[in-house]
């Protein structure tokens, strides 16, 4: 892809995958997930994860699954605001993006 | 290099971080290669890299304290800071009146010069006093106030051009902005015309009875042969 994908909608990606799982979600699952729509690196998701977690967007726990405990991931209470948020941004930036290419509208 | 060896690379290079965190990691990668299964973990493994890449993207991400964190999609790849830093750039710019901003901003500026120009000019004539003593206290003085007449002349004669430029640029968008700017413009000339005025008195008028002052003061010493009092 030509356009690079920042932290903060990085976050905003990684948040929406986990929200759709009410259950929880596991890394791999995640991984798999983001990489449909931008492109990921293997290592990447790790430490966005952990950050996420350290600003209590996202929990984690252990749940076992064929004899091992897989660890899972699931959006707070703070991390579903946190989403909101980034959707209400992305709307409004893709939009203008959106419009200029489309119409070359200004509406400064 | 297999799973086992991955592994054990990876707790290794992690050992110099908390139990807590290190535990987290490890159990995050086993995870993670349990789940890809068996028969993808030879391409896991390659795309993942060398442990020490996958240590180093782990410790990173424990370094970051926040706001600006370092990585993107292409993960360890192109992660590198000049890009980063273009970022948190672009999310300071985005103020929904930075565009106003620049105009306004080079008027502020413009309105200091002026009102510093003739300080700076009043306080190299301080030192020149200060130089030449007591005795030419006037030289000073006259010095001081043409130059501080001109500079503010000049100044606002330059003032007066920017914001009227401004000003029209501004009527585009905003047609009340720009009348004001434009009328901060015509009035900036209407003081600049005052200064220019004076100037024009001083040089006809001021400086030559200065002259004529010092060379009276000057055949007076010579011809008594007198120091100054």
């Amino acid at each position: 892809m030509v356009f690079n994908t920042g932290a903060a909608l990085l976050d905003a990606i990684v948040l929406a995958v986990v929200s759709k799982e009410p259950d929880g979600t596991y890394g791999y699952k995640i991984t798999q997930e983001v990489r449909q729509v931008i492109e990921l690196s293997e290592s990447t998701l790790y430490p966005v994860l952990r950050r996420l977690q350290k600003d209590e967007c996202l929990k984690a726990y252990d749940m076992e699954c064929a004899g091992r405990n897989r660890r899972y991931y699931k959006v707070t209470e703070k991390g579903n605001v946190q989403l909101t948020l980034y959707e209400q941004e992305w709307k409004l930036y893709s939009d203008k993006i959106t419009g200029m290419f489309e119409g070359g509208v200004n509406n400064g | 290099m297999d799973r086992n060896e991955f592994m054990k690379r990876l707790e290794a290079l992690l050992s110099d971080l908390t139990p807590g965190e290190r535990e987290e990691a490890l159990h995050y990668y086993n995870d993670y290669l349990d789940d890809a299964g068996v028969e993808n973990e030879p391409a896991v493994i390659l795309s993942l890299g060398s442990p020490e890449r996958v240590a180093e993207t782990i410790k990173e991400g424990l370094k970051e304290t926040g706001d600006n964190v370092e990585y993107t999609e292409r993960g360890y790849e192109n992660r590198n800071f000049t890009r980063d830093k273009s970022e948190v750039v672009e999310k300071k710019v985005k103020k929904p009146f930075g565009m106003e901003m620049t105009p306004g901003m080079i008027v502020v500026v413009v309105i200091i010069a002026i009102i510093v120009s003739p300080i700076f000019m009043r306080i190299v004539g301080g030192l020149f006093e200060l130089v030449f003593g007591t005795g030419f206290n006037l030289l000073g003085g006259i010095l001081t106030m043409v130059f501080g007449v001109v500079a503010a002349a000049f100044g606002l004669f330059i003032a007066a051009a920017v914001l009227i430029g401004i000003g029209i640029a501004t009527m585009i968008g905003s047609p009340v902005a720009g009348i004001l700017l434009i009328g901060a413009g015509i009035f900036c000339a209407g003081l600049a015309v005052f200064f220019l005025w004076l100037s024009v008195v001083i040089f006809k008028y001021v400086i030559p009875w200065f002259f004529r002052f010092i060379g009276k003061l000057f055949r007076k010493l010579f011809h008594k042969k007198e120091g100054r009092a």
